[in-house]
């Protein structure tokens, strides 16, 4: 007996008709060519004949009626944009689809100094070892000894062997407490790679680059596209790099470690990055007006129930909140009779 | 062969000893307990739907292959879901579904997803034109730039796969 498992339990949709494939197969093309938009009165009736002449045609054809009902729910001016741009989504990779992903991105980043590696191609922050979901906060303690927190929408590999320790951080933010060992430890990043010297501090994922924040000891920068170390950053400082630059060194912003309490930190911050900022521990679209944009805020808020935060901001600022679905949210000037 | 009394025995041995690991391992790619749980059930539910037994003789490597199909299945669903999400967060508020019309159309979205499988992006594209919008051939290969005959080909491509799942040449 084998452990070989083939068939998926399908829901929803009307199972197939056991029917002959050819029949299937003739069905299919008088469906299109139905399609096609200019079918000839002969080729009608050529259809209704076909279609008379067997039971398993007809039983075929219904089948084919059942589904583009289901279809039709999606039609029309106002769904179809929407279910066109849904299903268009390309599907979970092959093996050979990332593959052949994997070296796109690294043509690009040869070319687009790295920023392509972080349009976080999905697969592998899918198959990635260890993941939090958007909201969600997790600490792992390794077999080394190291403590390491992902924040929301990361993910981690983690690849350790008698040489090395090595982190790969495939997307979001990690903090990492070292342990004692004798391997060295290294955080490998899309932009290059950060190799602690006995220490504690945050690694961020950005767009076009990545953060470090160093709260204890001190972390070495090696850039991806330099091939050794570019900088030592010591405690109290962080500092943004990627394949081929580091940026000037910045004192630590309050927000470095805060979100390992789950907290947001704010102070005089901008509306607009504000809601950046959380819109990282939501699904869905969070956005705000242009006209409230620039309002400044100051604070501490929880993460665990930024709908709370939302629906606090109009104590805060003259603003309104309007919540069309838990998913999308927009933040917009009060009006003015209310 | 086993029965499928036995089988149903095998299952329950199987749950009783692998069900805590099975949690963990999702647990551990999912980065959250509640979903952990939701799959490993689903897990053991496709055992429970089979109808002819197998026998198993590597559980952990079986119910790994097994999981590794619900986690795809699962991603799929969220990546879609996070597709539509996108899409509906682009659109003027006043073109915006009801939020009853939503769960429908998420649901339906997810059906006609999987009955699209793995077809290429362009064969989907020429399928939702006609299916979605109604377009003719000459209209869709307009849209795409192909000839009809090519329209044709992606066409019955497509719906041999969708409606009667078979494989075209």
């Amino acid at each position: 007996m084998s452990e070989f498992w083939s068939a998926d339990t399908e829901e929803g949709l009307p199972t197939p008709p056991d029917i002959p494939k050819e029949i299937a197969r003739q069905a299919v093309e008088w469906l299109v060519e139905w399609q096609s938009g200019d079918m000839a009165a002969d080729r009608q009736e050529a259809f209704r004949h076909w279609h008379d002449a067997d039971p398993d045609h007809r039983r075929a054809w219904r089948h084919i009626e059942q589904v583009n009902q289901r279809l039709r729910d999606l039609g029309g001016p106002r769904r179809a944009p929407l279910a066109r741009a849904t299903l268009l989504t390309p599907p979970l990779s092959s093996r050979s689809r990332t593959r052949r992903r994997l070296v796109q991105s690294l043509v690009a980043a040869l070319f687009l100094g790295g920023g392509a590696w972080s349009t976080r191609d999905a697969w592998p922050v899918w198959r990635a070892d260890l993941r939090t979901a958007v909201g969600e906060r997790a600490t792992h303690r390794l077999e080394d000894g190291t403590e390491l927190t992902l924040n929301t929408d990361s993910a981690v590999d983690v690849l350790f062997d008698d040489q090395q320790r090595r982190l790969r951080l495939v997307a979001g933010e990690i903090m990492v407490n070292t342990g004692q060992d004798r391997r060295p430890l290294v955080v490998e990043t899309g932009q290059g790679e950060l190799r602690p010297l006995g220490t504690r501090f945050t690694v961020r994922v950005l767009d076009d680059a990545v953060r470090l924040s160093v709260l204890e000891g001190v972390v070495a920068i090696h850039p991806r596209g330099q091939g050794h170390e570019a900088a030592r950053v010591p405690a109290g400082q962080q500092r943004r790099f990627n394949a081929f630059d580091v940026a000037p060194a910045a004192p630590l912003d309050d927000n470095a470690a805060a979100w390992t309490h789950g907290m947001l930190v704010a102070s005089n911050l901008r509306l607009a990055d504000f809601l950046t900022e959380l819109d990282r521990y939501r699904n869905g679209s969070l956005s705000c007006d242009p006209a409230v944009a620039d309002l400044r805020l100051s604070g501490t808020y929880p993460l665990a129930d930024s709908d709370r935060v939302l629906t606090a901001l109009p104590g805060i600022l003259p603003v309104e909140v309007r919540f069309l679905t838990r998913y999308w949210v927009r933040i917009l000037p009060k009006s003015s009779s209310g | 062969m086993a029965s499928g009394g036995q089988w149903h025995q095998q299952i329950d041995r199987l749950y009783g000893d692998h069900q805590r690991w099975l949690v963990n391992w999702f647990r551990r790619k999912l980065g959250c307990h509640q979903r952990a749980d939701d799959l490993t059930h689903d897990t053991f539910m496709r055992l429970l739907v089979r109808r002819e037994a197998i026998t198993v003789r590597e559980p952990r490597a079986f119910l790994t292959t097994l999981a590794n199909r619900v986690l795809s299945n699962h991603w799929r669903r969220e990546q879609v879901e996070a597709a539509y999400l996108k899409s509906l967060a682009a659109l003027p508020e006043e073109q915006a579904p009801s939020p009853e019309e939503h769960a429908l159309l998420l649901e339906a979205l997810h059906q006609v997803d999987r009955m699209l499988g793995d077809l290429p992006l362009p064969v989907k594209r020429a399928f939702l034109y006609a299916q979605l919008d109604g377009l003719t051939h000459q209209a869709i290969a307009d849209k795409l730039n192909l000839s009809i005959s090519t329209v044709k080909r992606y066409l019955i491509r497509a719906s041999a796969q969708c409606y009667f799942a078979l494989e075209s040449a």
